[in-house]
């Protein structure tokens, strides 16, 4: 509310002193060269125009920052799928494993941080949060699976918690899908900037 | 003698017209008695309760015989359950079950005994009476009896199948894991695809063992040989019991395509011994000189549901030819027309679920075996699932909900379900 009411003052009071810039020149019409009211009119404007400036400039930083902290973590989570938690990757075939996490700090980053537009970036705001939450759900399902390894590791339960996660139809190969759209969203974005 | 039978108070004598008999004192059952000859007796006596009208199947097995012409099998056909009529299809399949080049079929006996202890944990011990729909040659019913009997030492058997010879070769293998076979051994010869069948069946498994729990079982990827496969399954879990439980086992894909669809055929037209089995019912039903390189498999893919193979003979002499079908008329059996001669399929693992929530069965427990994966998009396997009646499933078989049954614990960990609203 303080915050609304400093920018509206601001603003009325540039606007204000533009005004009564052109109010001087138009009232005192004896002055033969009437620089003062000019350079009045210019300063305003500038401080008009530069804080809108230095505003887009700030926006296309972050946006800039946000999307290349995504772009290099969504190509770290492509290569924990397609390694680590690949089905090609060969597993001990006794006891359990411990699977590493698929991150999401840069996608939470992107999201509560604010360095997306809001109509520009609608399409990617909306991936991002399918994205998130995917990457928990795995998480999470990788904690039980772990946990239930561990308190039943029979060779045949411990084979079918492998299967079940490397199946066609599971979660993580959703998570793969996911990913690979999301990465030639930001990819584009990236190549716009 | 004759008072010694009396003094034993089994037998009395009566007056004949032919002058005195000893005969069993009234009361005194004759299937008691049989019972007791069967055990004692050094000669292989097995019962077997009749409930087919072999006329009507005869005369139901030519019709499909005259069919009309077609390349693709939808003319001409031996329904399944005659696949294995008579001695011939038996001895067959007997063989086809012991071939080294029937992988799957090797493989899925192989592992039985292990899938099926891991599955049939979940009994808890439970005392079970068992009934065997398709009991087939009886060798995974005898590992199934073992488990079973341990918990039950009185627990009655019943296998059911069309083919009489069939039950004497599971009656034979099965024999010996109960103490007395002929009261626990119950042999009933029924085609469980006829409605009528299953109602007659439920009547004689209440009034045989009431309300003790029964394990229902249709194996070895049996429900796949019937063309309305949904629709059997549906019939026979529906005699299931709060009590009760059933044993199914399928055979699976982990993907769909045409390609997987011609790798499911390729394991039938590998083994000879199959092809001998799938012929032997020609042979057995008709007058046609059968030549094995004349069975052709055609492979397909059923929408979101499995692989389909139907393995077909067709007339490739060149010429038409006059077969004789079982009731000694002649059927034009022509240049490339086709008999179908047995369907089988593949079941899409992932829907599965969707599958058991038709039939209105809740999961208990189940197992997948993956057999020889040689393709990088998944291999085939088989599924052995414990089903329970589910309470629920409205009347009419369909859930009210929609609820998602994972196959077990990792599936239901790791299935994405979400993927359906996609």
């Amino acid at each position: 509310m303080i915050r609304q009411a400093i920018t509206i003052f601001t603003f009325l009071a540039l606007l204000a002193a533009m005004a009564a810039c052109v109010l001087w020149i138009v009232v005192s019409p004896n002055q033969n060269t009437p620089l003062d009211p000019i350079i009045n009119i210019l300063v305003i404007s500038s401080a008009l125009t530069g804080i809108f400036a230095e505003r887009w400039a700030g926006a296309r930083q972050h946006r800039s920052q946000a999307l290349n902290a995504l772009a290099t973590e969504l190509h770290r989570n492509a290569a924990l799928l397609d390694a680590d938690l690949s089905p090609t990757e060969s597993e001990p075939t006794v006891g359990p494993t411990v699977y590493p996490r698929l991150l999401v700090s840069a996608a939470d980053t992107a999201l509560v941080s604010g360095a997306l537009d809001r109509r520009r970036d609608s399409a990617l705001l909306s991936q991002l949060h399918g994205w998130r939450d995917t990457v928990y759900g795995v998480n999470q399902r990788l904690d039980l699976t772990e946990l239930l390894m561990f308190s039943n590791n029979s060779p045949m339960e411990l084979r079918n918690y492998r299967r079940a996660l490397h199946s066609e139809g599971s979660y993580l190969s959703s998570a793969r899908q996911l990913l690979a759209e999301l990465t030639a969203e930001v990819s584009a974005r990236l190549s716009g900037l | 003698m004759v008072n010694a039978v009396r003094e034993s108070s089994e037998y009395e004598v009566v007056e004949t017209n032919g002058g005195r008999s000893v005969v069993p004192q009234h009361g005194d059952h004759l299937p008691g008695r049989l019972d007791d000859l069967i055990d004692e007796s050094e000669f292989s006596w097995s019962y077997c309760l009749v409930g087919e009208d072999q006329a009507d199947k005869l005369a139901r097995l030519t019709g499909d015989l005259r069919r009309g012409f077609s390349t693709d099998g939808r003319g001409k056909q031996i329904t399944s359950g005659f696949s294995y009529w008579g001695i011939g299809p038996t001895i067959a399949w007997i063989q086809a079950c012991a071939d080294p080049f029937y992988l799957v079929m090797r493989e899925s006996i192989a592992s039985f005994p292990k899938r099926l202890r891991y599955v049939l944990d979940r009994l808890d011990g439970r005392p079970f009476h068992y009934v065997s729909f398709g009991a087939g040659t009886g060798q995974k019913d005898r590992e199934v009896l073992r488990v079973l009997h341990q918990q039950h030492k009185d627990l009655r058997y019943v296998p059911v199948d069309l083919s009489a010879e069939m039950l004497r070769v599971a009656y034979e293998r099965t024999g010996r894991i109960v103490a007395h076979p002929a009261r626990q051994i119950l042999p009933v010869q029924l085609d469980f695809a006829v409605r009528r069948n299953v109602a007659a069946l439920q009547e004689l498994l209440v009034r045989t063992v009431g309300d003790e729990p029964i394990l229902y079982s249709l194996l070895g990827n049996t429900i796949a040989n019937f063309e309305e496969d949904g629709e059997i399954a549906r019939r026979l879990t529906s005699l299931l019991r709060e009590q009760d439980a059933f044993l199914l086992e399928v055979a699976t894909t982990e993907n769909l395509s045409p390609v997987l669809a011609d790798e499911a055929a390729e394991e039938y037209l590998r083994s000879r011994a199959y092809k001998e089995f799938v012929t032997s019912s020609l042979l057995h039903n008709t007058d046609l000189i059968v030549d094995t390189d004349s069975v052709v498999f055609h492979s397909s893919v059923e929408k979101d549901r499995a692989l389909l193979v139907r393995a077909l003979y067709q007339n490739r002499t060149g010429h038409d030819i006059r077969m004789t079908v079982p009731d000694r008329s002649q059927v034009l059996f022509q240049h490339e027309d086709t008999i179908l001669l047995q369907v089988t399929r593949k079941y899409l693992r992932r829907t599965l679920p969707a599958f058991l929530g038709e039939l209105g069965t809740e999961l208990v427990h189940s197992t997948h075996e993956e057999f020889k994966a040689d393709n990088p998009a998944g291999g085939f396997g088989m599924d052995m699932l414990l089903l329970r009646h589910d309470p629920g499933q409205g009347t009419d078989g369909h859930k009210a909900d929609d609820g998602h049954k994972a196959a077990d614990p990792a599936e239901l960990l790791w299935s994405d379900t979400r993927r359906r609203s996609r």
